[in-house]
């Protein structure tokens, strides 16, 4: 049975160039809602391990359970690491987010991590993991104008972290990385906007974030290294949450 | 005309009036804030596949010079 690194969320981002280093030492299965883009992740990843793409929209999270764990038995793999990117950002006024919109939200950013960690942890996956990690945000910790249900999936995805840590200990560590804001494909309209963006930036002590800030954090975080670290919110935002 | 309507039914819920019309001021409006720009974008790239900038809309000094916009923006696609 050959183990693999899961990576959710790789078609762009921040998940595409954790995918790209992870795929340096470890097989990858990839996982999002766009094939095209995630066969660009595919062709940017080492040659050296083997790579997995596995297309799957998390609005549909009814069925991801079943998917996820035929996907597992199908090709006889076991996850070893688990890294949460897949996110989406909805900007508009909170009296304008309809329901439907509401669940989207919460199922791509926070439920797909929940029922994939519980996957993880069943018979299906042989062992538990080494690591969970779920890619959250300074957003869960900060509140930001027009991104009420970010905020709050980003929020419930670090609740489950903390207790998922207790109860996985000691097989499986498992945290979340809160980075500030970073230039991605997510939130490229945002910063389209002159005003916007010099609102968004303001703060950032140690100037604007960029990806690879965060994916050797990850890197960090998967590694043995750091093997006394379970449980943690790390915050990663050049020192936007320092000020009072 | 349908599409005109439906957009402007779609705007008078964006903006919480009853009925929008081409005169209006979109600063005259009691909910019009830097979010509301944004839902109104999102609006008309949703229904007309047309992107615009921030800076640009705020050039649209009421609701009719928006619909002209999409109006010539829409035959140059065609």
């Amino acid at each position: 049975m050959k183990k693999y690194s899961l990576i959710t969320g790789a078609s762009s981002g921040i998940g595409r160039q954790i995918a790209i280093q992870l795929s340096k030492q470890n097989n990858i299965l990839i996982m999002g809602s766009k094939i095209v883009e995630l066969g660009k992740t595919k062709k940017l990843c080492s040659k050296s391990s083997k790579i997995l793409i596995f297309k799957y929209d998390f609005k549909d999270i009814k069925n991801l359970e079943n998917n996820f764990e035929s996907f597992i038995k199908k090709n006889n793999i076991q996850i070893d690491n688990f890294v949460h990117c897949a996110g989406i950002a909805e900007v508009k006024p909170f009296r304008l987010f309809s329901l439907s919109d509401i669940q989207n939200t919460i199922n791509i950013n926070f439920l797909s991590a929940a029922v994939i960690s519980q996957s993880l942890t069943k018979i299906v996956n042989k062992n538990k993991p080494k690591n969970i990690l779920f890619i959250s945000s300074l957003a869960s910790e900060m509140g930001v104008n027009g991104h009420s249900f970010y905020c709050a999936s980003k929020g419930a995805l670090d609740s489950l972290m903390k207790s998922l840590a207790i109860e996985l200990s000691p097989e499986t560590r498992v945290n979340s990385i809160l980075p500030g804001t970073i230039q991605t494909e997510m939130n490229k309209n945002i910063f389209k906007n002159k005003n916007l963006k010099k609102k968004i930036q303001e703060g950032y002590l140690l100037g604007p974030g960029k990806i690879n800030y965060i994916v050797d954090y990850v890197m960090f975080i998967l590694s043995d290294k750091a093997k006394w670290i379970t449980g943690q919110k790390i915050i990663i935002d050049g020192g936007k949450s320092s000020h009072g | 005309m349908k599409e005109r309507e439906k957009f402007l039914t779609s705007l008078s819920k964006i903006l919480e009036v009853k009925k929008v019309k081409e005169t209006d001021k979109f600063d005259s409006f009691k909910e019009w804030d830097s979010l509301t720009i944004l839902s109104v974008i999102a609006l008309v790239n949703e229904m007309f596949k047309i992107s615009i900038s921030a800076e640009d809309f705020n050039k649209f000094k009421n609701v009719g010079k928006l619909i002209t916009f999409i109006d010539k923006n829409k035959k140059g696609k065609k």
